[in-house]
């Protein structure tokens, strides 16, 4: 049985969730996938745009779509700081796929290399909400 | 003396003027209790990325390792020109709220032995360096009081991309910070280059040694925008609570005012009127008399 650990996400309007039994977070840095348990070594993680998991004491488990930011684990507590952060219930998912739609076309319709690179940004944000809301609904 | 209408007039108009005050000012009280708690909701956020900031910047020997290419916001160079980043209201009404922060961005400058240059948010502040001929290099207005993250985003874009090209090589934030609704202190602070906020309580603390991931560099590529962002969006909150806050005042005053000057309308109003009355009654009474002589 794994011992539960502190679990705060903050952005920067508010503190998001904070809960006292998660026991398990997977997350995914810029360079690839990690998993923290209870009595980790202090890490400070850089985060990429990916969904974010949380696993309770009583096995439940939770979503977040996490846009970019840090994960600071330390002391038994664990602290998401992100720009964006929802959670998976929240995600209005026909917003999300007139977002994903809107970025395809605009990258189809070659325009010039910023308006590319910031079409694929949100084209990633919009595919990573749509996969969060489908996995938080699953169960 | 003014005749009883024209006072009767003048009083309905100061009367008006006093109500819409009013109103003003329980809008501004509303709005700045909202700011406040804006403000609260923000802190939980700014104080951790300031302590993620100084844990990954404790190792100085990494610090002085770093390619100043990849980290152009950590760059210490030779000052030769200097930005200023004046944060002021939208609108007027709100007492001396704007000319304190201008005062206090003036007295900077002219301290300043550099080239200044200037980006701006609210429209005062425009309005005002533009008009005196300082070079205005960026201006953000619309959301005075009631700043977003993303008005903080947009102005740190500006503000790094200035800093990037050497466009400037330091830059300080001139705002209001709210004490209370009484007391707003206008306050210059260097921002840029970002100086790692040095640990207050690091003597008495053992020093955690973090595992990085993927690394110290990367992290801190991402952590300095994220932190000229964070300062910058707690200083927009600060100057729309102080905005707010003496937006307030201003208006408590003037509706105090505006009560005063009714009542003392009143009272020559009532003068007038009365003086009225008195010579109506003296020519009527004079008439009479004329009359009942000419009878005898």
């Amino acid at each position: 049985m794994a011992t539960p650990f502190e679990f705060e996400i903050v952005t920067p309007d508010k503190s998001l969730f904070y809960s006292k039994d998660v026991t398990y977070v997977g997350f995914k840095t810029i360079t690839g996938s990690m998993g923290i348990e209870s009595r980790h070594l202090p890490v400070i993680a850089t985060l990429a745009v990916a969904p974010l998991k949380c696993v309770f004491a009583d096995g439940t488990e939770k979503y977040f779509a996490v846009c970019g930011g840090f994960l600071e684990m330390s002391k038994e507590k664990c602290t998401v700081l992100a720009t964006i952060a929802e959670p998976g219930e929240d995600i209005d998912l026909a917003r999300a796929n007139a977002a994903k739609e809107r970025a395809e076309t605009r990258l189809s319709t070659q325009q010039k290399d910023i308006v590319a690179s910031r079409a694929e940004m949100s084209l990633k944000r919009a595919i990573m909400r749509i996969n969060v809301s489908k996995m938080s609904h699953r169960k | 003396m003014a005749t009883a209408r024209e006072i009767h007039r003048h009083m309905k108009s100061i009367g008006n003027i006093g109500k819409i005050t009013k109103a003003m000012k329980m809008v501004a009280a509303a709005r700045l209790r909202r700011a406040q708690e804006k403000a609260a909701a923000s802190r939980p956020y700014a104080l951790k990325i300031k302590e993620v900031l100084s844990n990954v910047a404790a190792d100085t020997s990494v610090i002085a390792g770093l390619n100043p290419k990849e980290h152009p916001l950590l760059q210490h160079r030779e000052v030769k020109r200097v930005g200023y980043l004046v944060l002021c209201s939208d609108k007027g009404l709100a007492g001396a709220y704007s000319a304190n922060a201008l005062k206090k961005a003036v007295a900077e400058i002219s301290k300043c032995e550099h080239e200044v240059l200037i980006i701006t948010s609210g429209r005062k502040a425009k309005e005002y360096f533009a008009r005196r001929g300082y070079n205005v290099v960026s201006s953000h207005f619309g959301f005075s009081d009631r700043p977003t993250y993303e008005d903080a985003v947009d102005i740190a874009h500006d503000a790094m991309e200035a800093f990037a090209s050497e466009q400037i090589d330091e830059l300080h934030i001139v705002y209001t910070l709210f004490k209370n609704v009484l007391s707003q202190v206008p306050t210059s602070e260097l921002i840029l280059p970002v100086k790692p906020p040095e640990d207050v309580d690091s003597s008495n603390k053992i020093q955690e040694s973090f595992i990085f991931e993927p690394s110290q560099d990367e992290a801190l590529k991402i952590l300095a925008p994220k932190y000229l962002q964070t300062i910058i969006y707690a200083a927009l909150v600060q100057s729309a609570a102080s905005e707010l806050g003496s937006r307030m005042t201003a208006m408590s005053s003037a509706t105090d005012n505006a009560g005063k000057l009714v009542q003392s309308l009143q009272l020559s109003y009532n003068k007038a009127r009365q003086a009225g009355i008195t010579r109506e009654l003296n020519e009527i009474v004079g008439g009479v008399e004329a009359l009942a002589q000419s009878n005898h």
